[in-house]
């Protein structure tokens, strides 16, 4: 069964997605992506070579092909209009099929698979006739329109905003050239329209139009040359100034250069200047105030008022700048809806209404996430995170683990969740013993331990001696169901805390790392104590001694600086070591190397081990 | 009764588990393409954007000796990444490489050429990057007919 995709069929742009892995996916356009997104113009071209281009090949060849170029038909849809192009008829569905077809040879690229099956959406206002015409034009481009859902609708499915309960919302959708006012009622996975305003002739262009005079203007003033007639200097100028515009929503001020824009009898001019938010926010003023006039007809034709609308979504590019958000806000006194891309959130919805119509959207599919992380308690009290949170379940992870003394027969696994670095401040889930790991030095036995979280979120850990294959496990069946609450007051704990965690997890870990450093050296120094020299050895001895003073002290910085003093002078001795270790090798290449050099590698490493290992019995 | 509804249970998840098998397989191939192409096009973004450097230096080319060499130093280092200019005077206006901005009347080009460069197009390893902005070519007097 291939999969159904849904389709936004905007009047200037058009977008699709599909669910991947229950998740809706914008499908790339071809053409790759513009400035504004993975959108694309819905322009449609007849060439009088009788070649159909869609999308931004269409746009670019618009200026020489006036007549045989349709943008916009989204406004005929419904209607007996009829698109006449080098002596040829074609009606609106016609000419939206070809838009659809794109998508669909898009969609089948992505996929690797057919795609005969889409969800479109359409304006809440969009009557019967136009919606059969939007249904048959689906039919044209050899889709088969499982559904057509109304813009808003889609929208607030991709906010998620079927599953919060009963409650009134307004969709305020912005385009490049529209303004959509909807009002409904949204319940028991029932989406009501209530009411809808709006203005065809209002959007982002106008505010790109703002911008650009006034550059034009400003310029006109400071140099004396007016820049209008001059189309490559335009050119340069109004892909500048839509940089601009989109960088304006996230910076306050920014700057315009344009070197070398143009030139006049005193030589070469530039254009240079700087432009604020504020500047750009009072040129669309006008903008913005024609935007209030439908909202407040939208509210009266609903008969609710303002107090009564629970949630506010905003749908469209310009809906990304502050200003049209602080506008919304102001205007309804209610914060807005956050989280979905505006340009994207129609697509997505009619691809999650597709997933639910191909039955893929099922309670059995909706995977959740471990909503914190988790992990074992391991040397001087640390957490050590095997499964980090967020991560989609069924998951699993394991991880190998050494003992922290010498003949130590049994490992203790303290089952940890939280995001706290030191295991005192996480929750203890459950613990467990590992007994029966046969004598050894430290560092030298291998336990495993795997976490395994299933699909109803049941945890089971297990360790296991990969010398003897003995294992121990522990199942958690509901780990503390934590309310949503619980759940954010603990990470924002561990955000709080998070300098001082770290910086007790640091001295933790130079104490750690100090403890094994001396314990390599003593045990290398008993075993490799003819190679050394005399004075070698007493440098060694020195610096533990050295470094054993500064652990009683427990002063951390002076540990550290101990301690590497004291892998310096070892790192004099290993070397010499491996030298005479080749040269041993080469005088008798029969005979492999010594089973000292043999662990020569591995006790000059431990003070990278030390963190993993597992916390002791003695403890 | 029971048999009949568990077996249709299980053919059910069944169904569902190879769907999943089979979005993990696609999920897992066009990551590693995406990977690809993202090493391939990885210094994209940022030639991108110095693009408009490049015109202004361009620009400045025409007045400055100096600037004239400073140019061609950043277009050899650019172009050995694999940024070529798009070739577009006298050519057939292309879609797919240009972009017309105006249409000029001219008796000595066939129409449907490109007239005039307004903004010079790249391509970086043969995808387009920038557009070429172009006037294309339509015969004299085709207003009058």
């Amino acid at each position: 069964m291939s999969k159904i995709i849904g389709i936004d069929l905007g009047t200037s742009n058009s977008a699709a997605a599909v669910l991947i892995g229950g998740r809706p996916t914008i499908i790339p356009s071809a053409e790759g992506t513009s400035i504004g997104g993975k959108a694309f113009p819905s322009y449609v071209a007849f060439t009088k070579e009788g070649q159909v281009l869609v999308g931004e090949p269409a746009k670019r060849q618009s200026v020489t092909n006036p007549e045989g170029t349709v943008q916009g038909i989204k406004r005929k849809m419904g209607t007996d209009y009829k698109v006449k192009v080098y002596g040829k008829e074609y009606s609106p569905e016609d000419v939206s099929a070809q838009i659809l077809r794109k998508i669909k040879t898009d969609a089948e690229t992505y996929l690797a698979d057919t795609v005969d099956k889409a969800v479109i959406t359409v304006p809440a206002y969009f009557n019967d006739n136009q919606r059969q015409a939007t249904k048959d034009a689906g039919t044209i481009a050899g889709l088969e329109v499982v559904r057509i859902i109304n813009e808003p609708t889609a929208a607030a499915l991709a906010f998620g905003l079927d599953k919060v309960g009963e409650h009134k919302i307004m969709v305020f959708d912005l385009g490049g050239g529209t303004l959509d006012v909807t009002i409904m009622d949204i319940g028991e996975g029932v989406f009501e329209v209530r009411s809808t305003s709006g203005d065809t002739q209002l959007g982002g262009r106008d505010m790109d139009e703002r911008l650009t005079n006034h550059v034009l203007d400003r310029f006109k003033q400071e140099s004396g040359v007016d820049l209008r007639g001059d189309s490559m200097a335009m050119q340069r100028l109004r892909e500048a100034v839509e940089v601009v515009k989109i960088e304006l929503s996230s910076v306050l001020q920014t700057n315009l250069n344009l070197p070398y824009i143009t030139a006049d009898a005193s030589g070469p001019k530039h254009l240079s200047m700087t432009l604020t938010r504020s500047k750009l926010e009072e040129l669309i003023q006008d903008v913005m105030e024609r935007c209030r006039g439908p909202m407040g007809q939208a509210l009266k034709d609903s008969k609710l008022e303002k107090a009564d609308i629970g949630k506010i979504i905003l749908v469209g590019g310009p809906t990304r700048m502050p200003i049209v958000q602080e506008f919304v806000k102001s205007f309804m006194g209610k914060e807005i809806e956050r989280g979905v891309d505006p340009m994207e959130c129609v697509a997505m919805g009619a691809a999650i209404q597709a997933g639910v119509l191909g039955g893929e959207v099922k309670d059995l599919l909706l995977l959740d996430v471990t909503p914190l992380s988790l992990g074992i308690e391991t040397l001087g009290a640390v957490t050590t995170k095997l499964i980090e949170r967020n991560t989609t379940i069924p998951t699993r992870n394991s991880q190998v683990f050494t003992t922290a003394a010498d003949n130590q027969t049994s490992v203790e696994v303290n089952v940890l969740q939280g995001e706290r670095p030191l295991a005192k401040d996480n929750v203890s889930l459950g613990r467990f013993t590992l007994v029966g790991i046969p004598p050894a030095p430290r560092g030298i036995p291998q336990v495993e331990v795997t976490f395994d979280i299933d699909a109803n979120g049941i945890i089971h850990v297990s360790a296991k001696d990969l010398a003897t294959k003995k294992e121990q496990r522990i199942t958690i069946t509901a780990p503390h169901k934590l309310s949503r609450d619980e759940i954010d007051s603990k990470i924002k704990d561990a955000e709080r805390f998070a300098a001082d965690d770290l910086k007790r997890k640091e001295e933790i870990e130079v104490k750690n790392a100090a403890d094994s450093l001396l314990y390599a050296s003593e045990k290398m120094l008993k075993e490799a104590g003819d190679v050394a020299t005399a004075e070698q050895k007493e440098k060694i001895e020195k610096a533990i001694a050295d470094l054993k003073n500064a652990q009683t002290g427990g002063d951390i910085s002076e540990i550290k600086a101990k301690t590497e003093s004291l892998q310096t002078s070892i790192y004099e001795l290993s070397t010499a070591m491996y030298q005479k270790a080749a040269q041993e090798q080469q005088a008798q290449q029969s005979q492999s190397a010594g089973p000292e050099q043999g662990k020569e590698p591995g006790s000059s490493d431990q003070t990278v081990d030390a963190d993993y290992e597992v916390v002791n019995d003695k403890k | 009764m029971q048999l009949c509804q568990a077996r249709s249970l299980s053919e059910e998840r069944l169904d569902l588990l190879m769907h999943c098998r089979a979005d993990l397989d696609n999920v897992v191939r066009r990551s590693a393409r995406e990977k690809e192409e993202n090493v391939k096009y990885a210094s994209e973004k940022l030639i991108s954007k110095l693009l408009p450097v490049l015109d202004s230096l361009d620009q400045a080319a025409k007045h400055d000796e100096g600037t004239k060499v400073l140019y061609a130093q950043l277009l050899g280092i650019l172009s050995a990444e694999g940024l070529t200019a798009i070739d577009v005077v006298g050519k057939k206006f292309d879609p797919y490489q240009h972009e017309a901005l105006i249409q000029v009347e001219t008796g000595e080009l066939e129409e449907g050429t490109v007239a005039e460069e307004i903004q010079k197009g790249y391509l970086f390893n043969s995808r387009v990057i920038r557009f070429s902005k172009v006037a294309v070519a339509k015969p004299l007097n085709a207003a009058k007919i």
